[in-house]
């Protein structure tokens, strides 16, 4: 396995100026694939061609157009497993790991979108979700949100179900189950966990083994108080009984905690 | 569908001063009055017309609260557009507006066109910045400037097509180079310069606005 240190030093200094930007756009990719190629998550990003990134190859993300991307379909689900709201529909989200710039050897972003025009997929009849081959209805994806994977901790929640845990910054956590790739592919998740893994330290990235975790996250007070009102907090002293259904529409659906912006609040 | 150009802009300013209601209400013309804190960048798109050409609009709407902002200033690079934006009943957000002005000048094209909005102009019983001090900053550095408010969605669709009608004035003048996507401009799928940029014409639909037809 090569270091980061070592990755680092065998790739070119990070492109700076517009000028400079645009005049090497066409070796970029090139770029990309060099310092990837020294990563520990190589494997994960040397072949990958998603629905995502053949998107952002179009180039209206132009700061993505050339960046491998490793993705994902994941239905939204409650911390108990279940994914069905009450109009019998799944949230789908698209998760992808990628580089915000190719001097990086391991990836420092999170994206993620959504099926585009139509936030929702039928998911039939069967309350069951798991085994079904939920195809997006809608190829074209709707980029919405970018997190910065210092911001964010990513987690195993159930390796049986393929669940991970996906941890914010402000405590907010929420939890994705991988879909069955159209491709029949098993190994997915197992690179999931590869990645969570190379990600986070051993100790951490099983949900069910950590203590309380956001302290090495971020030095945000408003962040402290919200971590102690989190699901997590309340797992940890055992009476996490509740079922912590996480809606997580993108962008996000309300939900009033501290960690929330104080825009408008004073007027209502 | 397609469009004659696509514009990046990005939404930047302290946090809690209305960034992602502004996005909101123009996106989904709606307003919420309670949101997440954003974390890195939450993304918005819509259509406007500008002249009689289609003009997407990709907005970035960055995290505010300052222990993001050593990373989310990394995304500025490829605008052509900001909102920067301060509270107008809280002082020290109009304070620190040198400081966001300075960022967004450093990390992005000389070119950004920068529009100033002092947000929650319902407030006026609160109001602890002056409409003429708002004036008096960008007149100084340069920027356009509008009070809005999200909640009442005053001045919001003006806020953001003024921005997107200086940007294409600017092509037209040949400021902005279009090839240069480090300009945060990107021309449309199966447009050619020359069809993209012709002479403006009279055409206009419901996302085109007079300049001057502010509410607040």
């Amino acid at each position: 396995m090569v270091s980061k240190a070592e990755s680092r030093a065998a790739v070119r200094p990070r492109l700076s100026s517009g000028e400079d930007v645009q005049a090497a756009m066409g070796s970029m990719r090139t770029l990309a694939s060099l310092s990837v190629r020294s990563s520990p998550v190589s494997h994960m990003f040397m072949n990958s061609s998603g629905k995502l990134q053949k998107q952002l190859r179009k180039g209206e993300f132009a700061m993505f157009k050339h960046s491998p991307v490793f993705e994902s379909d994941f239905i939204q689900v409650s911390r108990k497993g279940y994914s069905i709201d009450m109009h019998n529909t799944v949230q789908m989200v698209t998760v992808g790991i990628t580089f915000s710039s190719p001097s990086l050897a391991m990836p420092d972003i999170m994206l993620l979108a959504r099926p585009a025009g139509d936030h929702e997929v039928s998911a039939g009849h069967d309350q069951d979700t798991k085994g079904r081959g939920l195809k997006s209805a809608k190829s074209k994806l709707e980029l919405t949100r970018l997190l910065p994977l210092k911001f964010v901790k990513l987690s195993i929640f159930h390796h049986e179900k393929k669940q991970l845990r996906l941890k914010l910054a402000t405590g907010r956590s929420f939890y994705l189950q991988l879909c069955p790739s159209e491709d029949g592919k098993e190994d997915v998740f197992a690179q999931w966990e590869d990645l969570v893994f190379l990600l986070r330290p051993p100790v951490e990235a099983y949900s069910g083994m950590q203590a309380e975790l956001a302290s090495d996250m971020l030095d945000l007070p408003v962040l402290e108080n919200e971590d102690k009102k989190s699901p997590e907090a309340v797992e940890v002293h055992g009476e996490g009984q509740q079922d912590q259904v996480s809606v997580w529409s993108l962008p996000m659906d309300i939900e009033v905690s501290e960690a929330t912006s104080p825009a408008h609040v004073a007027s209502e | 569908m397609t469009y004659a150009y696509l514009f990046k802009y990005i939404i930047i300013g302290d946090t809690g001063v209305g960034k992602s209601c502004l996005l909101l209400q123009f996106t989904d013309k709606r307003f919420q009055p309670v949101h997440d804190l954003t974390i890195g960048v939450e993304f918005g798109a819509r259509m406007v017309n500008i002249d009689g050409k289609q003009i997407k609009l990709q907005i970035w709407d960055t995290a505010g609260q300052e222990s993001f902002r050593s990373i989310t200033r990394s995304y500025y690079r490829g605008a052509a557009g900001a909102l920067l934006v301060y509270d107008i009943t809280r002082r020290e957000t109009f304070n620190h507006l040198t400081s966001w002005l300075e960022d967004a000048r450093q990390h992005s094209s000389s070119n950004m066109v920068i529009m100033l909005i002092g947000n929650k102009s319902d407030l006026e019983s609160r109001r602890d910045v002056k409409r003429e001090e708002g004036e008096a900053f960008a007149r100084e550095h340069g920027l356009i400037f509008m009070e809005t408010s999200a909640k009442t969605a005053c001045n919001v669709e003006e806020a953001f097509i003024n921005t997107a009608k200086e940007i294409y004035r600017k092509i037209q003048q040949g400021l902005f180079d279009v090839h240069n996507e480090a300009n945060g401009i990107k021309i449309g799928p199966q447009q050619c310069i020359s069809s993209s940029v012709g002479p403006s014409t009279s055409q206009r639909d419901s996302g085109d606005v007079e300049s001057n037809s502010g509410c607040c």
